[in-house]
Parts: structure tokens; sequence; C-alpha cells
């Protein structure tokens, strides 16, 4: 377990067509990893930590033996991939319009 | 620029001499005179005028210089100062937060698949942008262009306007004025007049071109193809068809008596003439005596020639009214079966129509035998019937099969053609609904006329998640009339700017909206769920 095999990871990630950006949070909102410019990578941090908490608190009311394991959202500009664990978060863009 | 002066003198010099005789007289002759008598020879002196030549001379000078011009321009700012200091983080993100590597390279062994799913997933299905469907952005509320009225003939407080109309070439809007109460005889004077909105300059209370008429304007159609031709329909059954750009503006009308109308006018179209020429327009026209009568409006001699004429009458029920004629309110022509129409009548029957029929009406009604042309019965087909007085009848511009109808009862209705019951029926409590119209760009929008609610726009959009029943019941957006209590008598798409939207009140004004793009803009797949709409009436 390196260093080597994260980055080939997040690479893979990147290299998928469309993907514009990606970024790592940790529980507490800090971002680990991203490629994203700094104050983007902030307003990401922040904004979709605290949505995913609230969407996770969510499943958890209606149903606390369920999980959210995965949410993405469509925007008319790009789509937003979030995967929330309990550790971390990968946050991926991704661009709509791709042809 | 260099300014040039041109100066040029003229010098006229006259010289003139003339010889005079000098006397002398010195002291050396004044002694002592002896006057002796003496004749004198009587010289005669020869004038001499010497004239010299005029002299003249022409010179011209020109002064060479620049005008210059110095423009300056001053301003003084005020400057502050505020010193900010913002902590720019090198990085984005934080390598010093401690992770456990391992746990790290775990998370993202997890996350990695399912992350890959869905970018892949998207890119196989640009389109599933079609299903979640892109919003329109921008604002969604209509703009208020212009109110429209003319005050010379709301002087009298029963008229309003009963119709409109965009021209041809939908630069202008035509606006017919008349009451809608009468008992008995009309005693109003009607008025059709006409705005540019494509002026620079428009005056809202000053129509371009008045006409005035002797009775109220019932209805009103421009021309489809020729601007400046309109033909209106009058409360005393007379049709006039104008040429706007002509001197003599009145081109034709009803000269055979017979023929006229026997009572108002209810609605006129121009159609296609589905039989000869497929290319010449001619006129129909609906009226409160249950005729539906066809005209050549524009023949020599400028008399408006009857051409096919039919007739609706009362069937069973009370047997003294038995072919009593059945008033009809409005007709709507099939886009592409040109010979196929539907019609609304006063009593809230509501037919299917032909051209073509043959068969023959049995009535005794007054007049109908006078008539040049023994009328036909239209009728091929009934249709579920509204409760009171239909206003309003639109074959869809993007589906066949499908109409929509509106009534006093306070309903809209859709209907298949293909089958006698309505498929949805929505009712939005605001009164009578005088006038329904569908949008012309998108095909799953209509605006609705209503009595006391204003202009209400419905969309038909199926929203993921709303059951089917609720489809319509709500309207997307109220446009208020002009004093927010009187009732929408008429509405008009404008057909080439498909964002303009007409709406004449009871109060006599006419409001020219534009609306927000989401009522223009048709998403790709709205013709499909029209017709998917339309064939779902008949499982209902």
């Amino acid at each position: 377990m390196t260093q080597a095999e994260v980055d080939d990871t997040l690479k893979r990630i990147q290299e998928h067509k469309g993907v514009q950006g990606y970024l790592i949070i940790n529980n507490d909102g800090i971002p680990i990893r991203s490629n994203l410019d700094a104050s983007l990578t902030q307003q990401y941090a922040a904004l979709i930590k605290s949505l995913s908490d609230k969407a996770r608190s969510t499943i958890r009311e209606i149903d606390p033996s369920n999980e959210l394991v995965f949410f993405r959202m469509r925007t008319k500009k790009h789509e937003i991939l979030v995967a929330p664990e309990k550790e971390y978060t990968m946050i991926v863009l991704q661009a709509t319009d791709v042809q | 620029m260099p300014y040039v002066v041109k100066v040029t003198t003229s010098i006229m010099v006259v010289g003139m001499s003339r010889s005079n005789r000098d006397e002398i007289d010195s002291e050396l002759n004044r002694k002592p005179v002896t006057f002796t008598d003496e004749t004198l020879p009587v010289i005669s002196c020869k004038e001499i005028v010497q004239k010299d030549p005029v002299h003249s001379v022409s010179a011209s000078v020109q002064t060479k210089f620049e005008v210059q011009l110095a423009d300056a321009t001053c301003q003084s700012i005020k400057y502050k100062e505020r010193e900010v200091q913002a902590d720019i983080e090198e990085k984005p993100a934080d390598d010093h937060v401690e992770i456990d590597i391992s746990r790290f390279n775990k998370f993202l062994g997890r996350v990695e698949p399912i992350v890959s799913y869905y970018l892949d997933d998207n890119l196989e299905r640009p389109n599933v942008l079609r299903h979640i469907k892109m919003r329109y952005t921008g604002d969604e509320t209509a703009q208020e262009l212009f109110t429209l009225s003319y005050p010379d003939i709301l002087i009298d407080k029963e008229i309003q306007v009963t119709s409109l109309s965009w021209s041809a070439n939908s630069s202008s809007i035509v606006v017919g004025y008349g009451s809608t109460s009468h008992e008995g005889l009309c005693m109003h004077k009607g008025a059709v007049c006409s705005w540019n909105i494509e002026r620079y300059k428009i005056n809202p209370n000053k129509p371009d071109i008045t006409i005035e008429t002797s009775t109220c304007v019932t209805t009103l159609a421009c021309h489809p193809e020729r601007p400046g031709i309109v033909a209106a329909g009058l409360y005393n059954g007379e049709i006039l068809v104008w040429d706007f750009r002509e001197q003599d503006s009145l081109i034709a009308r009803i000269l055979e008596r017979q023929d006229l109308h026997r009572d108002s006018v209810t609605s006129l179209q121009w159609i296609r003439e589905p039989k000869l020429s497929k290319k010449k327009f001619i006129l129909v026209s609906t009226s409160q005596d249950g005729k539906i009568l066809l005209w050549n409006p524009l023949p020599s001699k400028s008399n408006l020639k009857l051409t096919d004429a039919y007739f609706v009458a009362i069937k069973g029920g009370n047997s003294r009214s038995v072919g009593k004629p059945m008033g009809v309110t409005s007709v709507t022509f099939n886009n592409e079966d040109s010979e196929t129409f539907i019609f609304g009548c006063d009593s809230g029957f509501l037919y299917k129509g032909s051209l073509n029929s043959v068969s023959s009406v049995q009535s005794r009604e007054e007049g109908l035998a006078d008539m040049s042309i023994h009328p036909k019965n239209p009728v091929t087909m009934a249709y579920q019937s509204h409760d009171s007085p239909i206003y309003s009848v639109r074959f869809s511009p993007f589906n066949r099969h499908l109409f929509l109808t509106s009534a006093h009862d306070g309903q809209l209705r859709l209907y298949s053609q293909l089958f006698a019951n309505f498929g949805r029926c929505f009712a939005p409590a605001q009164g009578a609904i005088f006038t329904c119209r569908w949008s012309p760009s998108r095909p799953l929008v209509l605006a609705a006329g209503s009595e006391h609610g204003g202009t209400l726009i419905y969309d038909l959009e199926p929203h993921e998640g709303t059951p089917d029943s609720l489809l319509l019941s709500i309207p997307v957006q109220e446009l208020p009339s002009s004093d927010k209590r009187s009732s929408i008598n008429a509405l008009e798409f404008n057909h080439k700017t498909p964002n303009i939207l007409a709406c004449g009140d009871s109060a006599g004004a006419v409001m020219i909206w534009k609306l927000a793009e989401r009522f223009t803009a048709a998403q790709n797949d709205e013709i499909e769920n029209l017709r998917i709409l339309a064939n779902s009436f008949g499982d209902s």
C-alpha cells in the first residue's frame, strides 16, 4: 500500500472522459487530495461536506439500518459525483456536455 | 479641418476729367471802365469729354489656415485606500493532515468502481439529459410591453375588446371593439383599430388605423398571407373585408341580402380552399343563426360571394324546437385534413363536420330556402358536450387529433377527434373561459382567457413524480387583465415571435405581453409527449 498506488487510482479517475477534477476530503471536511484550484477546493470541500452530512442523516432518519453510499447531482454544466464514507469522501466533477 | 477663405476683390477705377473755362480776375484789370458796345462773335466751344477706359482688376486671395479644435475632459477621482489581506494557500489540499495511507488506499479501492461506473454510465447516455430536462434559464415572469387602448370608442362604457388578430406579417395587432351585452338590437358603435407594435414610436392610446363600424364588431380575422387585409364580422350578421393599404379600404361585403347571417357572426377564419386550387384562401364564418358559411372574399366588384353553406339544426328533444337553428360559436379546421372541422355550439354541443357532407337539412327555418346555395348538414360525429355555451375550439398545431375547447361552464377540455369523450378536463374556477389558444411554438403550452383570473397559461409537460391526473390542474402563469378585474375576451399569440401574446379584456384594453423563454422554446421530445397524451385518451 503505497503512495504510488493512491496516485494510480486517482489518475485512473482523472482519465475518465469528461472528468474536470476530483477532490477527496476527510471527515473533518479538510481536503486531502485535490486537483482543483485552491478556492474551488475550499468551496467544494465545505459545501459538499455539509450536503453529504445532511444526506447521510436523511437516509439514517428514514431507516436507521440504511446508509448513504453514493449520490450524484446533475447540473446544467456538470455532474457532481459524491462517494461519502465514514472517514473520507470522494467528489468528482464530470462535464455533461461531452459529446 | 482646413478652412479656406477665398476673397475676390474687384476694384473699379473710373476717371473722368472735364475742361473748364478759367476766369482770371486780377487787380491789374481794375481801372475806370469805358463801356463800348461790342458785338462779339459767337464762338462755339466744343465740349470735349474724355472718358478713360474702365479699369477693373480681379484678384483672389486664399488664406491657408486650419481650424484647430481642442477637446479635453477632466475628471477628478476620489481615491480611498484600504488594505486587505487575504490568506492564500498555495496548496489546495493539505498534505500535512495525517492520513493512514493504507486505509486511504482501501477507501479508494472501494469507491473507485462505483465512481468509474457512473462516470462511464454518463458518457454512454449523453441523452440522459433529455429525461432530466434542461431547465430554462432566466426569468419566468412575463413582461408587459404595451397596454393599447382607444379612448374615443371607450366613452361608451359597454364597449369591450371582442376580438384580436395579428396581421399576416405579425407586426400589427388588429383589435375589434364591441359590446358583449345586447338585449335585442345593437345600438352601439363598433370599431376596428390597428397598432403596429414594431414601430419605433408607438402611441398606445392612438391606433395607426381606425375604422368605425355601424354595429359591434364580434370577430376579426387577418388574411394569413396578405398584410393589410382584414375581415370583420358584426353583430348584425354582416361581414366586411378591408384592405388597409387601399385608399378606399372596404374591398368586399355581402351584397346578396338573402345570404347574410341573420344573427351575430361568432367567428371568422381564413382557410385554404380545400377542393379546387388549395392555394386560394376562402373565408369561413359561423353565426348564432346556426350557419357555417364559406365565402369567396376577394372577388371582383367587391361582392363577398357565398361558395358553400352549412346549417346546424337542433335534433331531438322538445319537438317544437326540432329544426330550429343551433348557434355555432367557434370552428377549427384540421391541419392535415383540411376538409374536417370541429365546431362548438351555443348549446354546448360539440360536433365534427365535413366540407364533403351532402346530407340535406331538415328544417323549415325561415330564409333557408331563399339562400343562393342550399345549406347542408355538416355533422359527421358528436362529442361529449359542455354544459354551457362553448366559446372556443382549437385544433393543436402540432397534433392532428388533439383539440382544445373552452366554455362558459369554466372548463377547458382536451379531446382527441378519434374519441367522443374528452381526454382531459380542468376547471380553473375563474369563471367562464372565453377563449383558449395553443402556443404556436411549444406543443404542450396553451393559454386561456378567463372571466376572473386574467390569462391563464398551462404547461402540459409531464413532470416526474406528478400523477397524470394533476397534469393540468394548475396554471404555470397568470397574467392579469389591465385593471385586474375585467375578463379576458380575446387572446392571440404572435406567430412570428411566439413569445408575444396579446390579450384583450372587457375594460377595452389590449395588453401585449412578452413571455419568458420557457413558454417559447420547445423541448426536443415535446411533440412526442403531445402524441403520447393524445393517444392516451382512448384508454381512459
